[in-house]
């Protein structure tokens, strides 16, 4: 760690814009800082360290004090509290500001801090439609509830501006996509397109060098603004593939498949194809994949985590048959199906590929929700069939010693502590997709603040990786305060849970519903063939559907692990109908895709529609609830 | 009239006098409370008085630092710091209306609203529905002094100003800052076009003295907002510098709004009141320029001239008014002032502008629409100017200046090397692809054909990404029925302009297989939809139906003239009679292919259709309805005999004589 910024405000975005050597800065209800780096490393002297680098010392096993640099006011280039994304190409600033009705992508162009003491000049604007209402209903501006992602795109061999971003969150598409996605005129301009995915599930493009307007007119977004897609949830990465091997073109070796995914993991893929005649037309596909939470892309994979878990999904592979009559469809058309592969890693907020392995292996950077920095080396055979099997080395590796081993560079973000959220610099220098590794912040932002509050969990399901099997009662606990300490275990509420011998606690799921977890003694008789038994009963209660399902689903998927464990361990298996608890929890993944379904039907219905649907939805729900859960 | 001194029989002192807090209990939350509590131990004597005090200080504090604010030289610094008066006030209106409302505090907390709702809407350049509630909620906080909420909160904001200003008549006091708040309810009504509330308010504002009036300037004028007195709170725009603002900004917004509905003479004389009142430099040059433009629409281009002339004396010039020049010289037809006018405008554009510190007042600007496209102030930018330019100078026959601009035009698309870049004109008018093509028949009309085949090139293996994959699927677009591929009009567009660049650089062989690709691409792609899109929908990557049919008798023409040059009628003759059967009416066809009948010496097919041209001369002309890319209308004139109606009658005698005697 080479130097910590403190910013007046909750980091939500920055990149890093190598070239120049400054960092770009979002800080929510803000505006955008420019902070140099040079800077950063002259002023940085031992005078810094108070009492900050006490906490994280105590925090931290003794990390060295890093230097705190508040950030100074006057760094803030544009300030705006309305902003809620940018990127930054070359000297230009794309941000997308809430509008009192609309989202408004704006362009700046910007100087270099100190270099000149006007504001960057704006020369473009246009409004996004948008369906929801944005802004709070009262007069103080109210951040939104998830951030929009923006993310530059450029066709091949551009040059000038999009060719000079490194560090940028940008992508380059293949020549054949890009015309198709965003048409002729960006095409033959060669310009970059900005990419939107908004909270409502929009995701539209607009042309960068169309955006450029006259100072008194804003542009007219029925001409400039495209809607590529409506993913019906809230977009919460936006990234690209390579899904065909690079064997017939070598030239052109840039990703092909255009990938958005959904806050409730809803997957878009969008590859150029040639159809019968041989024009070129877009294929989408749709798929649904666990609730995501942080994503990125490498090769033909996406790694995306949920609350529970890290997934790696191929879009190259992904099961497709391949169809000897069409065999030239066949290799360029995407997977049928998405099946992802778990790799049993949790609470993953952001994610970032390091580097890959051409035999198919992969190291990911993560961060995880306590702030704990990870490489996980994944081998993901390429022979091995769909799901893949994963394991995984290194986890849980301290920042120290990843500092050391990938040596020092210069000083990019990385982001962690409880008891307060401070940017923490690391250097990063060796990741592809730095802008990945950008996103922690504000997630980590979101989950410390839900934690600091006594006995409130932050993420429920806690682990699958890490269980190892506990005795239940240990002399003085109750066996329901015990096996609510089993399932809170590696979670920061378990010490709360342990010293007041709680048998329930209330907490916040990731998407602030609340939750409510309650373990009481019950004797059970039609489970085991010996007769009545001693049993807990878990008890997951919440007002959000989903948060429910997933709790459920988490407990579930927790107990089964430990029945197997248990299996293996032991010469004697507990006399439990195995079988049984695997139904349910295949059950509960029928059922979790149905209300999926329903709700997704709900939102299009007409009156009548939904009220059968909602009738549905309520049956499901009950049925969701009612085989209660046993633990031994 | 009342007077001050019916108040004091109610009760309430001087503004500073008693302790009116001690009146109602205290709500006990907030910030007040806290600053309450944090000052002075409550209940000591003197301490609303002072609070009162207090407030009131911070209140002009604020509006002083706002000054600072505003003179400072670093923009950023500035805007920094009226974000934290901006912050200073909502803390203060905070205090202020944790409290139970008092009509002693009402005044300072009237000012204090609308401080926040003025530095707000400068700031943010705009009124937004906030600035709305807190209007609402200074009300209520008045009407609830009088016991008087409840149903009428239904009534909405024009309700409650009902209401609250049949009071004032008792509420004194209150009388010059609830004008304050009004003129900025008024400003808040005209920013978003509710003229109907805005006409009201105006007249419970006057009176209703003069009710017969409905005209919103009148009743601008005639309202006149008491004068605040000298000890009032520091206020950072008063009342009356507001409605001289409203004035000017409504005569503009109404005389704009004539103009487009075509109310040529009212919007004259809105624009001219406009232009008489208090009215910023900048504001000026907007209105001289559209009244320039409303004049220039009532047949007074001089006076036009003047005005505009008037808009672009000192300061920097500005786009707006030297392209309303340019469309007035196009019609006084003076076409070296016109084009001079597009190149200064395109000079103009050239500059980007930093944005300057805002005045930290509801200005003139603030309440204007945002122009347009159709608006008389859209001017666009450097390279759409630069666009509007190279195309003038093709269609009135300057083609050097054209492929000159052109090749600028694409300098300053397609080059961004530099930190700099340009967007494509606009829609609606041409797409990327026409540009090049245009680009491409201008060098060619300028005779340099060997540039317009690099302008061609370029465009072929920029858009070859979009074209189908090569070749053998090609075929299979040729056996089936499939609609237009992407793209693939521009590519035989291109196809048709290189081949008239190789005859102009006399390569016959080269043209023909130019001419000939071109002809392939075409007849494969039978039209996309039924429906027939303007002549330039870029979007589907195709042009209209009539513009595809002309693309292909131009490419048939082009083709035959060049086997007539090579003296193989045969094949001519069948190109021109491809084209007369696929477009009957096209009489450039029909006279090409009479030309070669006769020259083969066949007779009487000649003299068939010259009847059947003679006839459908008479017939009513109908072709100008539709219109062509500017590139094949350039094209089309390159294969029109400028002799034709001459030659038609030579015909007429060597033809046809003979035959009658």
């Amino acid at each position: 760690v080479q130097a910590v910024f403190r910013f007046p405000g909750r980091v939500w975005h920055l990149e890093l814009s190598a070239l120049r050597g400054v960092l770009y800065v979002l800080c929510a209800q803000k505006g955008v800082y420019c902070v140099s780096l040079d800077q950063a490393s002259r002023s940085v002297s031992q005078d810094d360290g108070d009492d900050s680098d006490k906490n994280d010392e105590d925090s931290e096993d003794g990390e060295p004090p890093c230097p705190v640099i508040p950030v100074d006011p006057d760094a803030c280039i544009l300030p705006d509290a309305t902003l809620c994304a940018f990127v930054v190409l070359d000297d230009v600033l794309v941000t997308l500001a809430q509008g009192p009705a609309q989202w408004k992508v704006q362009l700046f162009r910007c100087h270099r801090p100190g270099e000149d003491a006007r504001p960057p000049g704006q020369i473009g604007e246009v409004e996004l439609s948008t369906s929801s209402p944005l802004a709070g209903s009262l007069g103080e501006p109210t951040a939104p509830r998830f951030l929009p992602v923006l993310c530059c795109v450029s066709p091949p061999g551009c040059s000038g501006l999009c060719g000079r971003m490194p560090g940028s969150g940008g992508f380059t598409l293949e020549r054949a996509l890009f015309g198709l996605l965003f048409g002729v005129d960006a095409s033959l301009l060669e310009s970059p397109v900005i990419l939107c995915g908004l909270p409502d599930g929009q995701l539209c493009c607009v042309v960068l060098k169309t955006l450029v307007t006259s100072r008194l007119a804003p542009g007219d977004p029925k001409a400039l603004v495209k809607i590529l897609h409506h993913l019906e949830e809230p977009v919460v990465s936006i990234g690209a593939l390579r899904t065909e091997s690079s064997g017939e073109n070598v030239e052109d070796t840039h990703p092909d498949c255009l990938v958005a995914l959904g806050r409730h993991g809803r997957v878009l893929a969008v590859k150029a194809s040639w159809d019968e005649a041989g024009d070129p037309v877009p294929e989408l596909q749709e798929d649904r994949l666990p609730r995501a939470g942080a994503a990125c892309g490498g090769g033909s994979r996406v790694y995306h985590s949920t609350p529970s878990d890290l997934c790696v999904v191929d879009l190259a592979r992904g099961g497709a048959p391949q169809d000897p009559v069409q065999p030239d469809r066949g290799s360029g058309s995407l997977p049928s199906l998405l099946c992802p592969a778990s790799v049993s890693v949790c609470s993953v907020v952001t994610l970032s590929v390091l580097s890959e392995v051409p035999e198919g292996g992969t190291r990911l950077l993560a961060l995880s929700a306590r702030g704990r920095l990870m490489t996980c080396s994944l081998d993901l055979s390429s022979e091995a069939p769909c799901p893949a099997r994963a394991t995984v080395v290194n986890t849980g590796q301290k920042i120290k010693e990843l500092l050391s081993g990938i040596g020092a560079g210069s000083p990019l973000l990385g982001g962690l502590s409880p008891p307060r959220l401070r940017p923490v610099a690391l250097p990063l220098t060796p990741m592809r997709a730095p802008d990945a590794a950008s996103c922690p912040i504000p997630e980590v932002g979101r989950d410390v603040r839900r934690v600091l509050g006594p006995a409130r969990v932050s993420s429920l399901p806690s682990g699958r990786l890490s269980v190892s099997l506990r005795c239940l009662s240990p002399p003085g606990v109750s066996l329901g305060c015990a096996t609510l300490q089993w399932l809170l275990a590696e979670n920061s509420a378990l010490d709360v849970v342990r010293a007041r011998l709680l048998s329930s606690v209330r907490g916040v799921a990731p998407d602030g519903t609340d939750l409510h977890l309650v373990v009481r003694e019950v004797t059970v008789t039609h489970l085991c063939a010996a007769g009545p038994m001693q049993a807990v009963e878990i008890q997951v209660e919440s007002s959000s559907l989903a948060s429910l399902c997933q709790a459920h689903h988490a407990v579930i998927g927790r107990l089964q692990r430990m029945v197997v464990e248990q299996a293996a361990q032991s010469s004697s298996p507990p006399d439990l109908r195995v079988q049984y608890l695997h139904q349910i929890q295949v059950n509960h993944e029928t059922l979790l895709r149905e209300v999926q379904t329903l709700r997704d039907r709900l939102s299009t219905d007409d009156e009548a529609g939904s009220r059968t649907t909602a009738e549905r939805l309520l049956q499901v729900y009950q049925q969701l609830r009612s085989p209660s859960l046993l633990l031994v | 009239m009342q007077k001050r001194t019916d108040l004091s029989s109610l009760g309430w002192g001087p503004r500073r006098g008693r302790a009116y807090l001690s009146a109602a209990p205290s709500r006990g939350l907030g910030p007040a409370s806290a600053t309450l509590s944090h000052q002075t131990p409550l209940g000591s004597s003197g301490l609303h008085a002072s609070c009162l005090d207090l407030w009131r200080e911070k209140n002009d504090q604020l509006v002083r630092q706002a000054k600072v604010a505003q003179d400072s030289r670093q923009f950023l610094r500035g805007q920094q710091l009226a974000q934290d008066v901006l912050e200073g006030f909502r803390g203060l209106l905070h205090s202020l209306q944790g409290l139970p409302a008092a009509v002693p505090v009402l005044p300072l907390e009237l000012t204090v609203t609308c401080n926040f709702i003025t530095m707000k809407a400068s700031l943010a350049q705009g009124f937004t529905e906030n600035q709305a509630q807190d209007i609402q909620q200074s009300l209520e906080r008045v009407l609830e002094t009088q016991k008087q909420l409840g149903p009428r909160l239904e009534c909405g904001l024009r309700g409650l100003w009902d209401s609250v200003l049949h009071y004032s008549s008792v509420l004194l006091e209150l009388l010059p800052a609830l004008h304050h708040l009004a003129g900025l309810q008024a400003a808040l009504w005209l920013s978003t076009d509710c003229l109907g509330d805005l006409t009201l308010l105006l007249q419970t504002l006057n009176g209703n003295q003069s009710e017969a009036s409905e005209d919103l300037l009148h009743l601008l004028k005639t309202w006149s907002p008491p004068a605040e007195e000298s000890d009032a709170p520091l206020t950072l725009q008063d009342a009356r510098g507001l409605r001289d603002v409203l004035l000017t900004a409504s005569a503009y917004r109404q005389g704009l709004q004539e103009l487009i509905t075509g109310s040529l003479p009212k919007a004259l004389s809105s624009l001219q009141e406009a232009a008489s009142g208090l009215c910023p430099r900048p504001v000026l040059v907007q209105v001289y320029t559209v009244l320039g433009t409303c004049l220039r629409k009532m047949g007074n281009p001089q006076r036009a001239l003047l005005y505009l002339v008037a808009a672009l004396k000192g300061g920097s010039p500005w786009g707006p008014p030297l392209l309303e020049a340019s469309r007035l010289y196009q019609q006084l037809g003076n076409t070296a002032a016109e084009l001079e006018s597009l190149e200064l405008l395109v000079d103009a554009l050239s500059v980007t502008h930093s944005p300057e510190a805002p005045q930290l007042l509801i200005e003139v600007e603030l309440l204007l629409p945002q122009p347009n496209p159709a608006s008389p102030l859209h001017c666009g930018t450097q390279s759409q100017a630069k666009y509007l330019l190279a195309s003038r100078c093709l269609q009135i026959g300057r083609a050097e200046d054209a492929a000159e601009h052109y090749l600028d035009l694409l300098a300053l698309l397609l080059d961004d090397s530099e930190p700099k870049f340009s967007p494509p004109p606009s829609r609606p008018g041409p797409c990327m692809p026409e540009v090049f093509l245009e680009a491409a028949a201008a060098l060619i009309q300028a005779g340099r054909a060997q540039d317009a085949l690099t302008v061609c090139e370029e465009l072929l293996s920029r858009m070859s990404s979009l074209l189908p994959k090569m070749p053998q699927l090609w075929e299979d677009a040729r056996k089936g029925t499939k609609e237009s591929p992407h793209c693939l009009s521009w590519v035989s567009a291109t196809y048709l302009l290189q081949g008239r660049a190789w005859v102009q650089l006399g390569a016959q062989k080269e043209a023909i297989s130019e001419f000939s690709r071109c002809l392939e691409l075409l007849f494969q792609a039978t039209p996309k939809d039924k429906e027939q899109g303007p002549a330039s929908s870029c979007e589907q990557g195709c042009m209209s139906d009539v513009a595809l049919q002309q693309l292909r008798v131009a490419a048939l023409i082009s083709r035959g003239l060049q086997w007539v040059a090579s003296d193989q009628d045969t094949k001519a003759l069948q190109d021109f009679l491809l084209s007369v059967q696929m477009c009957p009416g096209n009489r450039d066809a029909s006279f090409h292919l009479l030309q070669t009948l006769r020259r083969m010496d066949r007779r009487d097919e000649a003299i068939a259709l010259w009847w059947s041209l003679e006839a459908q001369a008479k017939l009513p002309q109908e072709n100008a309805a539709w219109s062509l890319p500017l590139f094949l209308e350039t094209y089309l004139s390159w294969i029109r005999s400028p002799d034709r109606e001459t030659l038609l009658e030579e015909f007429q005698t060597s033809l046809l004589e003979p035959c009658d005697l």
